[in-house]
């Protein structure tokens, strides 16, 4: 005879679920993020670019670690943060944290493919 | 039966919010209910009585942040004091002192681990009881000091909460906010205790209302006489207050005792009789946390207190003073 689920049980199952279904998004993510970095490329849409670039990376900070991937929410919380500089000109040197954006960013979509293939 | 604490939850991240439900439910605290931002939670609250007893927040959200979040809430009469857990990725020190400094009771780092949120749900609730309680327990008070006509004496002991001061905390928001800082290894932090020395004595001359004045009058000279954006400080009763300071950007000065004095003397304090209210002021030493405070927030708070020289004298003391105390010992 089927009991019902405990609480605990009822977690542990939609925890499982949150998991599978962020997992099956790493890639989703990863070209979303690719995407937004071509539009940097446009001056017209650059905000736009760094904008998509940073609510995704908060997205993947905010739930990443709690799933069990730390390692992908340290790699997107970077990347938000030096997105933050960039976006409000609050870096006193802009070539530098243009660099460490790049950095961050590749480190990241790296991140996502490796999930991904694991 | 589960805790019957009617709590609010608020993330942007759907997810988030459906891995609370699971987790608080898990935690024996069903049915909480959610927010996906801070527009829907303001709606959810409106002006009029309270519906919540304890609220979630996360921190980073669109156009309005958990911060500010917080900060209107407090600003509604109804949840003046309601329970205010920041459950955020944001650890660092700046978002922790941001948070405390509007509100909040008590701060959770994502990932968050169930079994601690739990712990910090329970201590949510007790804060909430305790405040119901204090509420019916004040205005008992002061219908008993009304008809006695003022002769019945505040308790000394009591960690009286003062208001519109800037940097206070309430004794159980001080203790998780150090709590916060240890989680978070932030060790640059040192903790003085202030006492009124002749506390018992301006109780004794006092109404109840004038002692809540006092303490209030000696909280704002030792806001004014600190740097207060490094700092916050608490009232732990007997007189006593405890500071808590980032050793890095704040420098105690070695006449600080004397400068509070003089502040409150600038201030003219007098007794409803009119007798002048000098407070003796002496400070206890700057202690730090230290790597190994094995007995967490409560090592170094009773250190502060026993750095004074004295533990207070009455034997009737909340748990939490009580626990200090025996570090103090």
């Amino acid at each position: 005879m089927e009991t019902n689920p405990t609480p605990q049980q009822r977690y542990q199952a939609t925890l499982d679920t949150i998991r599978q279904k962020f997992t099956n998004s790493l890639d989703t993510y990863r070209r979303e993020l690719e995407g937004y970095l071509f539009l940097l490329n446009d001056t017209e849409r650059t905000v736009e670019g760094l904008e998509g670039i940073s609510m995704r990376a908060h997205k993947i900070r905010g739930i990443a670690p709690t799933l069990g991937y730390h390692a992908l929410g340290e790699a997107a919380g970077k990347l938000e943060t030096v997105v933050g500089e960039l976006s409000n000109n609050r870096s006193t040197h802009p070539e530098k944290t243009a660099q460490e954006f790049m950095r961050c960013y590749q480190c990241l979509v790296s991140g996502l493919s490796n999930s991904v293939k694991a | 039966m589960g805790h019957i604490m009617k709590i609010l939850a608020v993330d942007d991240d759907e997810n988030i919010l459906r891995l609370l439900e699971a987790a608080l439910e898990a935690v024996d605290f069903p049915g909480v209910e959610t927010a996906s931002g801070p527009e829907q939670a303001l709606a959810r609250l409106g002006d009029g009585a309270p519906q919540f007893d304890c609220f979630l927040l996360d921190i980073q959200m669109p156009v309005m942040d958990g911060i500010e979040l917080c900060e209107r809430i407090r600003s509604m009469p109804a949840y003046r004091k309601t329970p205010i857990v920041m459950l955020t990725a944001m650890s660092d020190r700046e978002y922790i002192d941001r948070a405390f400094a509007v509100g909040a009771t008590d701060y959770v780092t994502k990932p968050f681990d169930i079994l601690e949120l739990g712990t910090r749900m329970r201590m949510a609730e007790r804060l909430h009881l305790e405040i119901r309680s204090a509420a019916t327990t004040q205005d008992t008070l002061e219908r008993m000091v009304e008809n006695l006509n003022g002769k019945q004496r505040f308790p000394l002991e009591s960690p009286i909460e003062v208001e519109d001061i800037d940097r206070f905390l309430p004794l159980r928001s001080f203790q998780n906010y150090v709590a916060t800082l240890g989680r978070g290894k932030y060790y640059a932090s040192n903790m003085m205790a202030v006492e009124i020395t002749n506390i018992k004595q301006i109780n004794d001359r006092c109404t109840p209302k004038d002692f809540v004045y006092a303490i209030t009058d000696y909280a704002e000279a030792i806001s004014d006489s600190l740097a207060p954006d490094n700092l916050f400080f608490t009232y732990f009763g007997s007189g006593i207050f405890i500071c808590i300071y980032n050793r890095v950007r704040c420098t105690i000065s070695d006449d600080l005792a004397f400068q509070m004095q003089d502040r409150i003397a600038e201030m003219g304090l007098v007794c409803s009789d009119g007798a002048a209210m000098v407070p003796l002021i002496r400070c206890g030493k700057s202690v730090s946390p230290g790597f190994f405070s094995g007995h967490g927030n409560l090592d170094v708070i009773g250190r502060a207190v026993a750095s004074l020289g004295s533990p207070p004298d009455s034997a009737e003391l909340l748990p939490e003073q009580e626990a200090i105390r025996r570090f103090s010992a």
